[in-house]
């Protein structure tokens, strides 16, 4: 009778001990919510020279690279600082826009009407027999009407944001990073795919897509300054055997791009990888959806990259607390 | 003779036996249903969930038509819900919103399965459609927004929870407190406050608060905490706020009292040991910093914890 006594207090101890240690979990993750939020709101506040600043870096994709808009949005939207941004190829192209002032929501209809303003015309049909036929590369017009368009006569030191983009010499092989001069060029280079599209002149140089050096620009980042990265890189998927001369190319350059970048995001601080791995480079009337993965993978991981950015902040902020 | 006439009778009303068997057969049946559905509502209502899946299972082995399956399907699935075998009641709510594509209830309680389990794309979807199907109401509309602002559509989730908020009479206070989350994400700030006006207490000071705090106005949050405190002295969240808010303000002998207070109540807060130890070193009490820190190490779980350490205070 004693011991049967004995065991029920035992076990009526332990569950006491189990339900207490359930209610402190939620009650720790409500204080935790409401400690980040008041020291996150702190942080971000003060000007950019008292904390770390942050680099955005966008990764080449083509048509999966609309899924940075989505990032971008969410990123606004949980007033994630972002002092400055690198991007190359399409990373390029839409960091080029941000940076320059132009609304999230104004990007967005870019990603919708992409297709209606004929982008992928480049990659296909008669530009491409034109490539087959002449054996001569093809000049991009609705890309660069698109790029011309939205950023030309615009200057870097014109930018809201500190901007870089990344192309490549395509007689040296060497990785060029624009961080000045005008940005259309600059953009214009850093989206050319080598062997579809002829290279852009510029100086001396024959400038080519830089997603063939640095598919996600971490070191261009750097060199504007940011001392904390977030990388958006969008990966592709080469599992299918490409079927034509056009394919074969695309599915090197991602290859490629994938090392490349694989090096990269190990120097970032925090990475967002949008799933539009079915989404091809050249699919432009899938911008809307790859924006719309990119908004949801980025809404998925954004409390994780507010904690790590605060916990990699505070040793270097607390003296000005 | 009057056998005849008996044997004749019965080939009379042979046929009008006949015509009124089947309704009589039927009629029996769906009493044998009804008795059976009434059988499980019973077990439902005393949660008796284990015998509520054996006479569903019984039930449909009698074949019963469609019509009288519909509430078996839903007493089974609110069972399983129950047991949480929340894959299992998801699979019964599929089948029956298929089964029933007019009934709204499988579809609602399908779209609040996978609200739960955090597939807020597919809740969205079917919510959606109810809107557009029926006339929905406030809740729905609630959950809608919901899904958006937990996918990251501000902008969609802003639009519905300002319908749901009409339609409710600016009443609910959770739907209140999300309709202001939600401005805050857009930078809305005027607009959120004056939804936050519209909270009753004590919540109402929180949200106030939490609107400055985005806005990067500290001094006015705590003001707002201070005057929820002042009513409401009890109130965790907002003890919590002004411990905080006290230290971000520069408060550090106030923000040090009132960790050491929260923590006679709560001696497990980590937010409070936290706070302590971090106003602690400001006001130059190490030791008793250094203490709390060594607690925190030994009691703490969680991201505060990893969050002091990375200070490395008992360095500086």
């Amino acid at each position: 009778m004693k011991n049967l006594f004995v065991s029920l207090h035992v076990v009526f101890l332990l569950c006491g001990i189990s339900l207490s240690h359930c209610a402190s979990i939620n009650e720790t993750s409500n204080e935790e919510d409401i400690f980040e939020e008041v020291l996150w709101a702190k942080i971000v506040s003060m000007p950019a020279d008292k904390r770390l600043s942050v680099g955005i870096v966008l990764s080449g994709g083509g048509a999966r690279g609309f899924a940075h808009t989505g990032v971008l949005d969410i990123l606004e939207k949980n007033h994630f600082p972002i002092d400055m941004i690198s991007g190359t190829s399409m990373g390029a192209v839409i960091g080029g826009l941000y940076a320059s002032g132009m609304g999230v929501e104004r990007i967005w209809k870019f990603a919708s009407e992409a297709d209606t303003k004929n982008v992928s015309k480049d990659f296909k049909g008669f530009s491409f027999l034109e490539l087959l036929i002449k054996n001569k590369l093809i000049s991009p017009k609705y890309i660069t009407a698109f790029v011309n368009d939205n950023l030309g006569g615009k200057k870097f030191s014109e930018l809201k944001i500190p901007f870089a983009c990344v192309s490549m010499d395509f007689c040296t092989g060497e990785k060029i990073i624009f961080t000045r001069g005008a940005l259309s060029l600059a953009v214009r280079a850093s989206v050319n795919l080598p062997g579809m599209f002829e290279p852009i002149k510029y100086r001396h140089r024959y400038l080519v897509d830089g997603g063939v050096v640095d598919f996600l620009p971490v070191d261009a980042a750097r060199h504007l300054g940011a001392k904390w990265i977030l990388s958006s890189w969008v990966e592709s998927d080469n599992n299918v055997l490409p079927r034509n001369v056009f394919s074969s190319l695309l599915q090197v350059i991602d290859i490629r791009g994938k090392i490349l970048a694989q090096k990269s995001a190990a120097r970032s601080d925090f990475i967002i990888k949008p799933d539009v791995k079915d989404i091809k480079v050249a699919d432009f009337n899938k911008c809307y959806e790859a924006g719309n993965k990119g908004l949801i993978e980025a809404k998925k991981n954004i409390k994780k990259a507010k904690r790590k950015y605060i916990a990699d902040s505070l040793p270097f902020v607390w003296r000005f607390f | 003779m009057k056998k005849r006439h008996g044997i004749f009778l019965a080939f009379l009303l042979l046929p009008s036996f006949s015509a009124a068997f089947p309704l009589f057969y039927s009629s029996r049946k769906q009493a044998l249903y009804k008795s059976k559905i009434a059988e499980i509502e019973k077990n439902f209502a005393s949660s008796e969930c284990e015998k509520v899946k054996s006479n569903v299972n019984n039930y449909f082995n009698l074949k019963p038509p469609s019509e009288f399956r519909k509430k078996a399907y839903l007493y089974l699935g609110r069972c399983y819900e129950k047991m949480g075998y929340s894959d299992k009641a998801l699979s019964v709510y599929k089948i029956a919103a298929a089964l029933y594509p007019h009934e709204k209830e499988f579809h609602k309680k399908l779209a609040d399965m996978y609200f739960d389990a955090g597939f807020f794309k597919k809740s969205s979807e079917i919510y959606l459609r109810l809107i557009q199907e029926y006339t929905c109401g406030w809740e729905i509309t609630m959950k809608l927004a919901l899904c958006y602002l937990n996918l990251g559509f501000y902008k969609k989730a802003e639009k519905r929870l300002s319908q749901a908020a009409e339609l409710n009479g600016y009443k609910d206070r959770d739907l209140l407190k999300n309709y202001v989350q939600c401005l805050i994400n857009l930078g809305k700030y005027g607009k959120a406050l004056n939804m936050a006006n519209r909270i009753p207490p004590p919540d109402k000071y929180v949200s106030l608060a939490r609107v400055y705090i985005h806005k990067g106005d500290f001094r006015s949050a705590l003001e707002e905490v201070e005057k929820g405190e002042k009513q409401f002295p009890h109130k965790k969240d907002l003890l919590l706020y002004e411990m905080l808010l006290n230290f971000f303000n520069e408060k550090y002998y106030k923000a040090y009292a009132k960790a050491g207070n929260f923590l006679e109540k709560y001696p497990f807060s980590e937010a409070a040991m936290t706070i302590k130890i971090w106003s602690g070193y400001k006001i130059g009490r190490k030791r008793e910093a250094q203490q709390t820190f060594l607690l925190l190490q030994k009691k703490g779980k969680g991201w505060l914890k990893r969050l002091s350490e990375r200070l490395n205070l008992q360095e500086r």
